[in-house]
């Protein structure tokens, strides 16, 4: 991570220039967990929208956005959870929690702070804030009367030289956890269906690594605070129940993927400061040209589900003829050519090798390519 | 899915080039029914196991059954009842229908085989979501649900656990195993995507990406979603009268239509391209029967109303494992046995190998009693991945060789190998197989678990106390 002061919303403003902020720090610093590619980085980690920037490269974008259906079911299913003093969510987590859980008091900071179009967005962030931490402090330090459901609790995280925030579903205070000890639990509320061991795999993967930013989140929030670290090995994860929009809630571990979201973040460009090395003096991420220079890492099989950008991506490595433009294993296969068209040649004899690592791949796949040939035409 | 990493990114470098499909494989190594049952699931985004249409049929003509509110569970019910129907009324008579077969006619299998077809793996996840809600339908429920949920998760089950015998088709998946495309593996299961690169050779990339924003899989897009269907089914919900309901049925219907009869017919025309590629007979009548025995044994469970579990239980667990495992391989082998392409690839493996017969001898090893000794050379260079191989020949009695040495002569290699049975009376009939000059195929020798009792690999403490 980077030294010095991290920058805030304001200089992270001038370097997005005209593209619009993302709505979702957590969702974007995931990703960024599960793809090496450095354009998506720059855009998270100056909390841009990938939208945005595809709109503004050159060729046709993804088609962006979510169907209306899946919107309304999220939004719905959050409602129906929160509806009656959080009713659902907390018949949900009584079955998922490992302790009995006592009356549970409900601090909806949506009611307690909301944000009012008059109040700027920065005083109410901060009244969130303030509130998160003492909720938090209180809890940890014996001093709250009742265990504690927090909803959108709002957090401080400084990642990649930048202070942002971030809110998670909800924050559970217990006042004696597993071991009788104070214990925080992080909630994450997600519209997909809970299918049990058939649940999509993706979904939860994408899940535990939106949470593991919220616990690196809390795991500073406690540093600030001087408070006594907490493991954060597992997190709740709050489904829909088959056919319903009852919840369903399981204890999801989480610590692997706070290692594997610290190692990713720790992947060049780290910091702002290396995004920044990178562009032109003064440039900014909404210039074609500045978006267009900073390289890509294409991996079909997540770029294409996931990412605005992937169509203009897949169109540069197919005219390069670049093996990644099938990933795995022809990528991996052809990392030392990085080029289609000159393997095909190579393992065809059509062009001859000048490289060591060309007649490794010619000594290695020429003579498959000729028993293919061969056992083709005894099948023709 | 035959072939290693090198093969595949080989074929992908071909593909690129060429930008057409190459083909992968030099057979076909699955069944395709002469009129299979076409099913075409649509779901409703972000209602996960939600259904919105089906399209159904056994050839040209198309069955469409809509859900104008897959969100509401009497409309739900509704259509997978009708759907279910239809399943049953092509099915079951099909279980039903049985024979004694075997040396003392005591394996029971059905008269035909049954194949369901299905357009990509997404359509065959949604089915299963939607098997697992049909066989726990509650009481009310037609009890067709229950039993078109039971038949589908035989097939589905059976595509994961014996996904050689075909029971299950996904069109994607088999257009995949045959063909090399020019797309990544994320495009090709968009069925009308690899459809496209296949019928387009020299602008296979092109057409593909024309109609990668059409539904190709189960689900619709959300821009069609949101500007057309959701309308469309709000407008259906705040229908008054049961004329306007009906009127308004009819609209999401015609929104649906194009949509399911594409990707029918899309299945169709993959279908006939399959068809097209000269199959493996001997393993697949093999695979055939065993698919028809499990299927009468499954029709016979479903009319004792046998009920189906949410979760497999551990030890059930590891003997399907052990099956899947052991198929595989068997599969496998067959496959390089079958199919001169498949066994090219492995060759450079080290898993098979194919060459001339240099020598062959005669080593008595007891009265009566000789081993063959053989010297294969083999063009190019050639490494043993394993020591036993078994000699691809039109016998029935499989016979088994060991690599006792190999070396290189110039342009060639020398493998010396030796048989791994003992032969008495087959030496004048093998003398002729492997007679000098004469071409020889070699494959890698399978070996799985036993096929009964509890695999002796698996821990003690797995196997419980019957095991």
């Amino acid at each position: 991570m980077g030294e010095g002061t991290p920058l805030g919303e304001v200089e992270l403003a001038a370097l997005r220039g005209g593209l619009a902020p993302s709505t979702n720090t957590a969702r974007d610093l995931a990703a960024t967990a599960q793809t090496p590619c450095p354009r998506r980085r720059a855009l998270a980690v100056v909390g841009a929208r990938t939208e945005d920037a595809a709109a503004r490269l050159p060729g046709p974008a993804a088609p962006s956005g979510q169907s209306p259906f899946a919107i309304t079911v999220g939004t719905r299913f959050e409602e129906i959870l929160r509806r009656d003093g959080a009713a659902r969510l907390r018949e949900a987590l009584e079955r998922a929690v490992p302790v009995e859980l006592g009356e549970l008091e409900l601090i909806d900071l949506d009611a307690r702070h909301p944000w009012r179009p008059g109040v700027p967005r920065p005083e109410t962030a901060a009244a969130r804030r303030s509130a998160t931490d003492a909720l938090v402090a209180a809890c940890l330090r014996g001093e709250a009367e009742a265990d504690r459901l927090v909803l959108h609790p709002r957090l401080a995280l400084t990642v990649t030289d930048t202070a942002r925030d971030v809110e998670p579903d909800a924050l559970l205070c217990l006042r004696a956890g597993r071991g009788a000890q104070p214990e925080l639990l992080l909630v994450e509320i997600k519209a997909f269906v809970d299918h049990g061991h058939r649940t999509d795999t993706h979904d939860l993967a994408s899940t535990r690594l939106q949470l593991a930013v919220y616990a690196l989140a809390v795991r500073q929030q406690l540093a600030r605070l001087e408070l006594e670290p907490q493991p954060m090995r597992e997190a709740v994860v709050v489904l829909r129940a088959p056919g319903s929009m009852v919840g369903s809630a399981s204890l999801e571990e989480v610590h692997r993927d706070v290692s594997r979201l610290e190692r990713a973040l720790a992947r060049a460009p780290a910091t702002l400061s290396e995004v920044l090395a990178t562009l032109p003096e003064g440039a900014a991420l909404d210039d074609s040209a500045t978006l267009s220079a900073l390289p890509v890492r294409y991996r079909p099989h997540y770029c294409l589900a996931s990412c605005a950008m992937a169509l203009q991506c897949r169109a540069g490595v197919e005219e390069a003829a670049s093996p990644e433009y099938y990933g795995s294993p022809t990528r991996e296969v052809f990392a030392a050519i990085g080029d289609l068209r000159r393997a095909h040649g190579l393992v065809t004899g059509s062009e001859a090798s000048e490289t060591e690592e060309e007649r490794e791949l010619v000594a290695r796949l020429g003579v498959l390519r000729r028993r293919i040939d061969d056992a083709r035409r005894r099948c023709s | 899915m035959f072939l290693s990493a090198d093969a595949q990114a080989l074929l992908a470098a071909e593909a690129f080039v060429e930008d057409a499909a190459v083909r992968a494989t030099g057979c076909r190594h699955l069944r395709v029914d002469t009129a299979p049952f076409i099913l075409v699931p649509l779901g409703l985004a972000g209602e996960d196991g939600a259904p919105l249409a089906f399209g159904w049929g056994r050839g040209e003509e198309m069955g469409l059954c809509v859900v104008p509110e897959p969100r509401d569970r009497d409309e739900v019910w509704a259509g997978l009842t009708e759907m279910a129907r239809v399943l049953c009324r092509w099915i079951d008579p099909i279980g039903e229908a049985r024979i004694a077969v075997g040396e003392k006619r005591k394996r029971w299998v059905t008269r035909e085989s049954a194949q369901l077809v299905v357009p990509t793996g997404a359509g065959a996840d949604l089915l299963r979501k939607l098997a697992a809600r049909m066989v726990w339908a509650p009481e009310e429920v037609d009890p067709v649900v229950r039993r078109a949920g039971g038949w589908l998760l035989f097939f589905l089950d059976r595509h994961e656990l014996a996904l050689w015998d075909s029971a299950l088709l996904i069109v994607t998946e088999a257009l995949a195993m045959h063909w090399t495309l020019p797309l990544s593996g994320a495009e090709g299961s968009h069925l009308l995507a690899s459809l496209a690169a296949l019928e387009r050779p020299g602008r296979a990339r092109e057409a593909a990406q024309e109609v990668e924003h059409e539904p190709g899989g189960a689900l619709t897009m959300p821009d069609f979603d949101a500007k057309k269907l959701e309308p469309a089914i709000a407008a259906y919900g705040g229908a008054a009268s049961s004329e306007g309901r009906a009127a308004r049925r009819r609209d999401v219907e015609d929104l649906l239509r194009p949509i399911v009869r594409r990707l029918y017919e899309a299945c169709v025309s993959g279908l006939e391209r399959l068809r097209a590629i000269p199959p493996i007979p001997a393993v697949l009548e093999e695979r055939h029967e065993d698919e028809r025995e499990a299927l009468a044994r499954h029709a016979s469970y479903l009319r004792e109303e046998g009920r189906f579990s949410k979760a497999d239980s551990l030890r059930r667990s590891v003997f399907l494992l052990d099956g899947v495992e052991g198929e595989m391989k068997r599969v496998r082998s067959s496959a390089r046995r079958q199919d001169p392409v498949l066994r090219a690839v492995a060759m450079c493996e080290g898993a098979a190998l194919e060459g001339e017969v240099l020598r062959s001898d005669w080593v008595r090893q007891r009265p009566r009693i000789f081993r063959a000794e053989l010297v294969v050379r083999v063009s190019g260079a050639w490494r043993a991945s394993v020591e036993r191989f078994q000699v691809v020949w039109e016998r029935e009695k499989p016979a088994h060789v060991a690599v006792i040495g190999v070396e290189a002569d110039g342009e060639h290699t020398l493998v010396h190998l030796r048989s791994a049975d003992q032969h008495k009376q087959l030496r004048e009939e093998l003398d002729g197989l492997l007679a000098p000059g004469r071409p020889i195929a070699l494959v890698q020798e399978e070996r799985s678990f036993q096929t009964f009792g509890f695999p002796p690999e698996v821990p003690w403490m797995l196997r419980g106390s019957d095991a």
